[in-house]
């Protein structure tokens, strides 16, 4: 569904991503793990064709996107849909208009249609209440949610998360997870979720590639993950094996 | 930062490279916006609300810029032309200076400020927050939903605009000439807009429009082109208001120079 092979991106000299590949197959949860820095966004927006690499190339649905014009890209663009990092609601409108934007935008359907849509997308985030009140009368978590429902509106077979969870509260980031996983199983979501949280990525990841400096340094399963003895990537699972004893210690369990 | 790095960074050389960049995406963004133009009608909706913000909104600065400059046109030409005794010319003179410099520059220096920082800001805010990659990875055209009705509205609101600046100037140099130089106000009318030729109109009135197309493309293009967070955006709408500027009083000078060629 989604094939990345050896892309490589520079910016003023600086590599942003290094021949990276994988691949995401139809229905997957794909996970890109990595620090802050390591390329995870910047490969989101290459997906999405917001960026075009300097070499590699990307297939979205069978079709070669790299080197489409913007005009080219619209139709594949309008199969797939992207959560943002700081969410991306259009702050002038309301929440059941940014849930209705792709809808008015680019479908045929009737107001009362698009009215029933709305409720649809606000119910599965539970934010059915929410429908007049801008951007900035909700909560971090509510947002987030609401650019879920946005997402959604428009049935894409593919989302992008782009770090869905940080900066949220342990509960909100669950909500999320849990939206997440729903997704995959009601509506056989095709996903790639871009996170830095261990604990999210495990998860709802089907499969994990961890990055690190704009390479990909694992692509497998979690259990992979887990077995692998790459400096790096015991490296960065020390931080979730240190919460996992700190947890052991302080509940007294073994 | 060492020596050798500040200097790299603010040679001349590279200054230029910047420059060059930025002309040529501002041209393939103008080129752009132009072949966009078909999408106007979708966007009419976000045309007429523009229409509203540029027109309606802008009424009133451009009505007392407008009002002031004939008033100042009248005071100081007046008195000039009285010491050759030529003060029945006042309206002439100011209706002049008004249709064929002043309300259009005037007009489009205020527009470029009020509206070459609205359209750099909001555009830069939602440039910053992803909000325009947003609208591309919905499958729309920033350009087309963004740039396109900014650019038609003000192609629509500027003419009347500088209409208002034009007349509202030429009734309060009537005024003054009335009040302190003792013109007859119909001698002034008279000689304000009977003696206006056909050339004149066309230069006062082609002008707008050209301005208005530097002024929204301009500021379009500094707000969707916007980097480095709030910083960048109070960056963006200061470049987009000083280079509007600049270019509306440049196109002036070439205009009027290629008018004084042709006609």
């Amino acid at each position: 569904m989604i094939r990345v092979e050896h892309v490589t991106v520079e910016v003023e000299e600086r590599k942003i991503l290094d021949d990276v590949s994988f691949e995401v197959r139809k229905g997957e949860t794909k996970v890109i793990l990595g620090p802050s820095g390591a390329g995870k966004s910047s490969l989101l927006k290459i997906i999405l064709g917001l960026w075009k690499p300097n070499s590699g190339s990307v297939s979205v649905h069978g079709v070669e996107i790299t080197h489409l014009s913007e005009r080219e890209k619209m139709p594949i663009r309008r199969r797939m849909s992207m959560v943002f990092q700081g969410n991306a609601l259009f702050d002038s409108l309301t929440v059941a208009e940014n849930v209705a934007f792709f809808l008015q935008e680019h479908s045929e359907m009737a107001e009362e249609e698009i009215r029933k849509r709305i409720e649809d997308c606000l119910e599965f985030v539970n934010l059915s209440e929410t429908q007049d009140l801008l951007p900035e009368e909700l909560s971090g978590g509510m947002k987030k949610r609401v650019a879920i429902a946005r997402a959604i509106s428009f049935n894409p077979e593919i989302i992008l998360y782009d770090e869905p969870t940080t900066g949220l509260d342990p509960l909100n980031a669950k909500i999320i997870t849990g939206l997440i996983i729903r997704l995959k199983k009601e509506r056989a979501v095709t996903s790639v979720v871009v996170t830095h949280i261990l604990r999210d990525a495990f998860a709802v990841g089907d499969s994990l590639a961890l990055m690190s400096e704009g390479r990909v340094v694992f692509d497998g399963s979690a259990e992979g993950l887990l077995a692998s003895t790459d400096p790096f990537v015991e490296d960065f699972l020390s931080e979730i094996r240190e919460e996992a004893d700190l947890l052991t210690h302080q509940t007294g369990r073994g | 930062m060492s020596v050798a790095e500040l200097v790299k960074d603010i040679s001349p050389i590279r200054a230029f490279k910047g420059s060059i960049q930025r002309l040529q995406e501002y041209s393939i963004f103008t080129f752009e916006n132009v072949r966009s133009l078909s999408s106007v009608w979708r966007y009419r909706r976000d045309t007429m609300e523009q229409m509203y913000l540029i027109g309606a909104q802008s009424f009133l600065i451009v009505f007392l810029s407008g009002l002031f400059m004939g008033i100042i046109m009248s005071i100081e030409g007046g008195h000039r032309l009285e010491t050759f005794g030529a003060k029945l010319l006042v309206g002439r003179t100011t209706s002049l200076a008004l249709i064929r410099e002043l309300g259009p520059v005037i007009t489009g220096l205020m527009l470029a400020a009020r509206t070459g920082a609205k359209n750099a800001s909001e555009l830069g805010s939602m440039q910053v927050s992803e909000q325009i990659d947003a609208l591309r990875a919905f499958g729309t055209n920033p350009i087309e939903k963004l740039a396109v009705p900014r650019l038609v509205a003000a192609l629509i609101m500027f003419l009347p605009l500088t209409l208002v600046a034009d007349l509202v100037g030429i009734v309060g140099g009537m005024l003054v000439s009335d009040l302190w130089l003792h013109v007859d106000p119909s001698f002034y009318w008279h000689s304000a807009v009977y003696d206006l030729k056909v050339k004149d109109l066309v230069v006062g009135f082609a002008k707008p429009v050209i301005f208005s197309f530097f002024i929204s493309t301009i500021s379009c293009y500094y707000g969707l082109a916007t980097t480095g967070g709030t910083v960048g955006v109070g960056r963006a709408a200061v470049n987009a208001v000083v280079v509007a500027s600049v270019i509306v009083l440049f196109n002036d000078f070439i205009f009027t120079k290629v008018i004084w060629s042709i006609l």
